[in-house]
């Protein structure tokens, strides 16, 4: 930016702290796919791992934490009820199941590399900003003495 | 114009609805992209259901209960969920167009009137 470009220290402060907002939210939602993703996952992980079982001896939790359990068995993993999309969810086989999973993982992994992208403009503007910032107050300073 | 100089007040109006229309434009591709999200979504759901068969077990996320539902309901409210949804879409791509026709105009108007002050302080120095 050249010094030909009137610059009002107030509007600069409030772009500053907008743009601060912006990068808080790219954070968040990166922070949230990440956890989509590692979710997906888990899921696949545990399908294949269960995939083609039958009559497992189980320990189902009672809490997300693994406070309690109760005992349950599995009498068959050659199919599972899947989230398919929108609100609905389908009994389908375990390949199935699988193969969805993945398509949703590489949705999560393309809007992740989005937000990154995004969060990288957003950082590289923030500090362009900065810098406009601390010259102009410079000039200032340099006036008033 | 050094650092601690104005812009003209016509051109900060312009600059004002510069910033208005591109925050507007920022909330059109917001809506935009959460419903073409929707619209994949449904479209995948779709493409599952159709190939289960007609007396598969389908389920419907209601709040915190999952309720069964017959695929072939399932698949009529979808299809009327992604009509909606693409009429939808249609209006938004309509309403993006205009933002980014008027940004260019307004983009050009405030280029044209900076080079026309710029090129009057140019000769008077």
């Amino acid at each position: 930016m050249s010094d030909k470009v009137g610059v009002d220290v107030n509007t600069l402060v409030i772009e500053l702290s907008e743009v601060k907002k912006y990068v808080d939210r790219l954070q968040g939602s990166i922070a949230q796919l990440a956890s989509e993703l590692q979710e997906i996952r888990l899921s696949r992980g545990a399908l294949e791992e269960l995939s083609g079982k039958s009559s497992l001896e189980t320990l189902i939790s009672l809490d997300r934490r693994g406070h309690t359990y109760v005992r349950g068995v599995i009498s068959d993993v050659k199919s599972v009820i899947a989230h398919i999309g929108s609100d609905y969810y389908a009994e389908v086989p375990v390949e199935l199941a699988i193969k969805l999973l993945d398509k949703k993982e590489n949705d999560v992994i393309q809007a992740l590399r989005m937000v990154e992208n995004e969060l990288n403009k957003a950082l590289v503007y923030y500090q362009q900003l900065q810098e406009v910032l601390n010259k102009v107050l410079r000039s200032q300073q340099a006036k008033s003495t | 114009m050094s650092v601690t100089e104005q812009v003209p007040p016509e051109v900060q109006q312009m600059l004002v609805r510069y910033q208005q229309i591109q925050n507007q434009l920022g909330q059109v591709i917001t809506e935009k992209n959460v419903i073409t999200s929707e619209l994949s979504e449904v479209n995948r759901a779709l493409e599952v259901l159709n190939s289960l068969d007609p007396a598969g077990v389908v389920f419907k996320n209601v709040g915190h209960v999952m309720v069964k539902v017959q695929r072939d309901d399932a698949i009529k409210e979808l299809n009327d969920k992604k009509e909606i949804l693409e009429l939808r879409l249609k209006s938004i791509e309509r309403q993006e167009q205009l933002l980014r026709s008027q940004l260019n105009e307004l983009q050009s108007k405030i280029n044209e009137y900076l080079a026309k002050i710029y090129g009057r302080q140019a000769k008077a120095g």
